[in-house]
């Protein structure tokens, strides 16, 4: 089971679940032998808890017709700031919202960010709002004819595959219901817009603006990948399979004939890139290819050499990351603390800037399940002061904070020196 | 350093086809230098967060589609790793050399090149904590906190997988990569050092270790969200791999 990031429990969302193995199923049978093991089973995309994150948000969002600052507690003030950053598409909204003080026609929740929901990351290859297909069966014909037409204007060749996925297919999830999606909208924009793992797209359903940009952001990963591999192969590899053909064999819910297709063109060019075995030293002489070996020895030294900076940044990546999603975590913490006591006592306390270092509790203890050794002599370190001090004045925080801050330094300092990094001896 | 210089040094020493794809970093500076209002206006603040959000969306774009070809690549590479060693019984000895020599030199730049999407988010990352503090600090906003918590949701934030894909490469190279022979001569190190030196991946993971460095050494705003200071024991022998830099670092 990969370790996952530190989930941080926020109280805009639901808990995410643990990013790996849930979110991509695939009704269809999937070779499991032939699976990477990091994850335990097939997964698909599901909306549900999207949903209802989403639709939580979103009331958030309507309460927040243009009011000043100041009449609202901060704790709401998150909650309607934090959905700001998302994607244009909220900021259009929040705009409208400024503007308007009412707001009960808008449409579509789902179409809000779907990013910042509790619907985790990585494994999402896509997800499917149960609102918008419910599809399957009855397209209607003549609906479907017009948006053909309209996709055979702008599209190329490649793209008949698509218009016959929609016109034979009629369990095809791919294409919505073209009876759901507003008029100016096409069905293929509606559906791919749908589809969005964490991602939104880019316009506002409050403003049915073209559909051309469709940014559509369709998350692979490697478990979906191994199916897509699966199939192409049991349709004869990647020159012989078609778009339309693997999507089929994949079954997975959610993903369109638009996504396959353009993996599967990178896919067909990676093929090319990597072309080692191919025998690139055919027609090469004995002779040449024994000065080939020479050369290679002394080039797996640079290799390795090259090897061993690269995983020391990659080391630091991490090292730095943990570093500030728990900077971030403490900052939370405090905040939380802060209010509390605010709320509580009569004690005012004056600078809310200077400390940060409160006992990390549970948040950061799901953080540092994962976290490495070097870490673990600053968390002992923390706690017990923490505690006892927070509840006092703001000078014990301070220092809290000193004390804190120079043991993250030295147990970054000391992650640093154990490194094995060959050191150069004539230094 | 400030950022705004380091964040340019930075673009400047990456692969050429990423250096649109950071964050626009000045930009967003000049809306919140002009930005007068404290509180800000609404549509001042919207005009912020608009481009931010054009910017992260920038940013998750281009991470997924790297991403993504990085899935493939990595089983396309455990593809070529099985076939190079079931054939090596069959082909001749030499030619499976130089085929696993390849395959070495692909190992190591494909990690590389991970290596550096990790590094790449990693900067946009703090570019955007770093924007949005100087937002709040010109306008009385309150935005940093929960926005950043956002942009931690983001697509390019979470690289789990692609961090995933880098420890296994490190698994791979023990299928293609002979022992560490002990007793190298130094000479032989520098002159392989050097050849390596040049290659730009190479190069980039060096510099990206070094400024991170200094964007990390003390600074006057170094507050309570800071990460502390770096300090990497062995940067005397990264900066040997560097050409000397017009940019003093401090």
């Amino acid at each position: 089971m990969p370790s996952s990031l530190p989930i941080l429990p926020n109280s805009l969302k639901d808990i995410p679940r643990p990013c790996t193995a849930q979110n991509i199923l695939m009704p269809g049978q999937l070779p499991n032998d032939s699976m990477p093991s990091h994850h335990s089973a097939p997964q698909s995309a599901t909306l549900h808890p999207r949903a209802s994150v989403v639709r939580s948000r979103y009331s958030a969002m309507v309460g927040y017709s243009a009011s000043s600052a100041d009449s609202v507690s901060s704790h709401e003030r998150h909650l309607m700031a934090a959905p700001f950053i998302c994607q244009s598409s909220n900021v259009k909204v929040l705009q409208s919202l400024c503007n308007n003080s009412t707001h009960g026609g808008h449409t579509e929740p789902t179409w809000f960010p779907a990013s910042v929901d509790g619907v985790p990351d990585y494994t999402d290859a896509v997800a499917v709002p149960h609102n918008h297909t419910q599809s399957g069966t009855s397209t209607i014909p003549s609906n479907v004819a017009k948006q053909n037409e309209w996709w055979a204007d702008i599209m190329d060749d490649d793209w008949k595959d698509i218009l016959d996925a929609t016109a034979t297919d009629s369990q095809s999830k791919s294409m919505a219901q073209p009876s759901n999606s507003t008029a100016s909208q096409p069905a293929f924009n509606k559906s791919t817009s749908s589809y969005s793992g964490e991602i939104c797209p880019v316009t506002s359903p409050s403003n049915n603006s073209s559909a051309s940009a469709t940014k559509q952001r369709m998350r692979w990963t490697p478990e979906l990948h191994e199916c897509f591999v699966q199939a192409v192969n049991k349709l004869g590899g990647s020159e012989k399979a078609t778009p339309k053909g693997v999507l089929k064999l994949m079954k997975v819910d959610g993903l369109t004939i638009y996504h396959v297709k353009s993996h599967l063109q990178k896919y067909r060019t990676a093929r090319f890139k990597p072309d080692l075995s191919e025998g690139v030293t055919q027609g090469k002489t004995t002779q040449e290819l024994s000065l080939d070996l020479k050369t290679s020895m002394d080039l797996t030294e640079a290799l390795r050499l090259q090897m061993e900076v690269q995983k020391r940044l990659h080391e630091q990546l991490e090292i730095q990351r943990k570093l500030q999603l728990r900077i971030e975590e403490q900052g939370k913490y405090l905040q939380k603390m802060f209010e509390k006591q605010c709320k509580s006592s009569t004690l005012k306390v004056q600078d809310p800037s200077s400390g940060d270092t409160a006992t990390p509790s549970e948040p950061s203890h799901s953080a540092d399940k994962d976290s490495d050794a070097s870490l673990d002599p600053n968390r002992t370190g923390v706690n017990p002061p923490g505690v006892a001090e927070f509840g006092e004045n703001s000078t014990n925080v301070g220092a809290n904070q000193k004390t804190a801050r120079t043991e993250l330094s030295s147990s970054v300092t000391t992650a640093n020196d154990g490194s094995e990094l060959p050191q150069r001896e004539a230094s | 350093m400030k950022f705004g210089k380091w964040l340019k040094k930075q673009i400047e020493q990456s692969l050429p086809e990423w250096r649109e794809q950071f964050v626009s970093y000045k930009e967003l500076k000049q809306i919140v230098s002009s930005i007068s209002g404290c509180p800000p206006s609404p549509a001042d603040e919207a005009e912020f967060v608009a481009l931010l959000d054009a910017e992260i969306d920038k940013i998750n774009a281009f991470f997924l589609e790297q991403e993504e070809e990085f899935i493939i690549m990595h089983r396309e590479l455990q593809e070529v790793i099985k076939t190079a060693l079931e054939r090596k019984a069959t082909v001749p000895a030499a030619q499976h050399e130089a085929e696993i020599a390849e395959i070495r030199r692909e190992i190591v730049n494909f990690h590389g090149e991970m290596v550096l999407l990790l590094n790449y988010s990693s900067i946009n990352y703090i570019g955007a904590a770093k924007i949005l503090k100087k937002y709040d600090k010109r306008t009385g906003g309150v935005l940093r906190l929960p926005v950043i918590e956002t942009v931690r949701e983001q697509p390019f934030f979470k690289t789990e997988t692609v961090s995933q894909m880098v420890r296994e490469c490190e698994a791979m190279m023990e299928a293609v990569f002979p022992t560490a022979p002990e007793g190298q001569a130094a000479a032989r190190r520098d002159r392989d050092a050097l050849a390596a030196a040049e290659q730009r991946i190479f190069r980039n993971t060096v510099a990206a270790l070094l400024t991170m460095q200094d964007v990390r050494s003390g600074s006057s705003t170094h507050g309570r969200h800071s990460l502390p200071p770096l300090n990497l024991p062995d940067s005397d022998w990264l900066r040997s791999f560097q050409p000397p830099s017009p940019i003093p670092i401090q």
